[in-house]
């Protein structure tokens, strides 16, 4: 069965970039444009991992994250976050918040997934 | 009488001498005998020591060359599996670079594709001027950016969309003004030279891409800044530009028509209506 990935991001621009990597490569993809709804799809379809952005309305990434970590449902759920902010305090707090790996944007195919591919073996 | 015991003791003693030369022969031919026999068990030992070694040393010699040869043609045989392995090596590592080469080419690819499905997903204006914003950030990695659109009734680019610039933003430049009015006017990318800085927002831009509708230039993005973990424009970006230059350029283009004419239709639709109440 093939490993389900859902994409977090509330750019389409970003979500259609990550979903034709993804899709390449055999994942099923399920998508969310915010932290609200990522935490939903997150706890009823539990995939095997999720890529998520940090800046979005309403629930920024930082906070899904955490909600995820809390959740018995979502805790063992992988994350890795995926952003246009690299600076050291941001990526401890998320490390903190308890993502297993960081991507930074402009996002590089090989190294997403070489990422993606260490925590899905 | 008196000389008979002295006759007998004479006897006696050459008995004894007679014995004792006998015993001497005797013992004179053992030694010979065992002499002899010595002397045999010399020759015989040295004459065995002799073969034995001769035999050994030349077995020896020839397990020697033997030996060598093995050794000389196992040297060979590990020299070129030695140029083999380096072969496969240098072989693998080129198909690792063709693989990393071709993957990075396939990436270049999703993202130009997706730039121009995305910028012709949607026939709003505003809608456009966000998906140009989404690209040039999530795409090219830009931190600082504007977008704007010439104003031809006043020769003017005129602000549109910026992202990551503070409030020294401006919201119209005179088209032929600095580098940016400059893009405008000659309608010619400007990508800043090497060892300029990237990451703080300069008065002047790092890069401008005109954007045209055939070889009318319509408006020009203006980066001022990349995000801090870019180092630098790259082949992709450059292609990008290219992208954004024709497609960004119609898309706004076609949108700013678009909205113009629903407007247009939106009045005569009223204006029929109002013309059918009366």
């Amino acid at each position: 069965m093939n490993k389900r990935v859902l994409l977090v991001d509330d750019s389409e621009t970003v979500i259609q970039f990550e979903k034709l990597i993804l899709r390449g490569q055999g994942f099923e993809i399920l998508t969310a444009k915010n932290g609200k709804r990522a935490l939903e799809l997150a706890a009823s379809q539990k995939p095997d991992l999720v890529l998520l952005d940090l800046m979005m309305p309403e629930m920024d990434g930082l906070e899904t994250l955490r909600l995820l970590r809390a959740s018995p449902d979502t805790q063992g759920i992988p994350v890795i976050v995926v952003t246009t902010k690299g600076d050291p305090e941001l990526v401890e707090q998320a490390f903190a918040a308890g993502c297993r790996d960081y991507v930074t944007k402009p996002v590089d195919k090989i190294e997403l997934l070489t990422k993606i591919k260490a925590l899905l073996p | 009488m008196a000389d008979k015991p002295g006759r007998d003791s004479a006897a006696r003693v050459l008995e004894l001498f007679e014995e004792g030369r006998k015993f001497t022969e005797d013992l004179l031919k053992e030694n010979e005998r065992l002499r002899a026999a010595v002397a045999q068990a010399r020759i015989e030992i040295r004459d065995l020591e002799n073969r034995y070694i001769k035999v050994d040393v030349a077995r020896l010699q020839r397990r020697l060359v033997s030996v060598e040869d093995e050794v000389a043609a196992l040297r060979e045989e590990n020299a070129e599996l030695k140029a083999r392995f380096q072969s496969v090596e240098d072989e693998n590592r080129e198909f690792a670079d063709r693989y990393v080469q071709v993957e990075r080419q396939n990436s270049d690819l999703v993202t130009l594709y997706v730039a121009s499905q995305r910028l012709h997903s949607t026939l709003d204006y505003h809608e456009v001027v966000e998906v140009v914003k989404e690209i040039v950030v999530n795409l090219v990695g830009s931190e600082a950016f504007a977008i704007y659109v010439v104003d031809a009734s006043v020769s003017n680019l005129v602000l549109v969309g910026q992202e990551g610039m503070d409030e020294t933003v401006q919201a119209s430049v005179p088209i032929g003004a600095g580098i940016l009015g400059e893009s405008a006017r000659s309608g010619q990318p400007y990508v800043v030279g090497e060892g300029a800085s990237l990451h703080a927002v300069g008065q002047e831009p790092i890069a401008c891409i005109p954007l045209k509708v055939g070889s009318d230039v319509v408006g020009v993005i203006a980066i001022y800044a990349l995000l801090k973990q870019k180092r630098g424009f790259h082949a992709v970006d450059l292609e990008m530009f290219e992208l954004l230059g024709g497609h960004a350029g119609s898309a706004l283009y076609v949108s700013s028509l678009y909205a113009v004419s629903e407007r247009k239709r939106n009045t005569l639709e009223e204006l029929i209506k109002l013309l059918k109440t009366r």
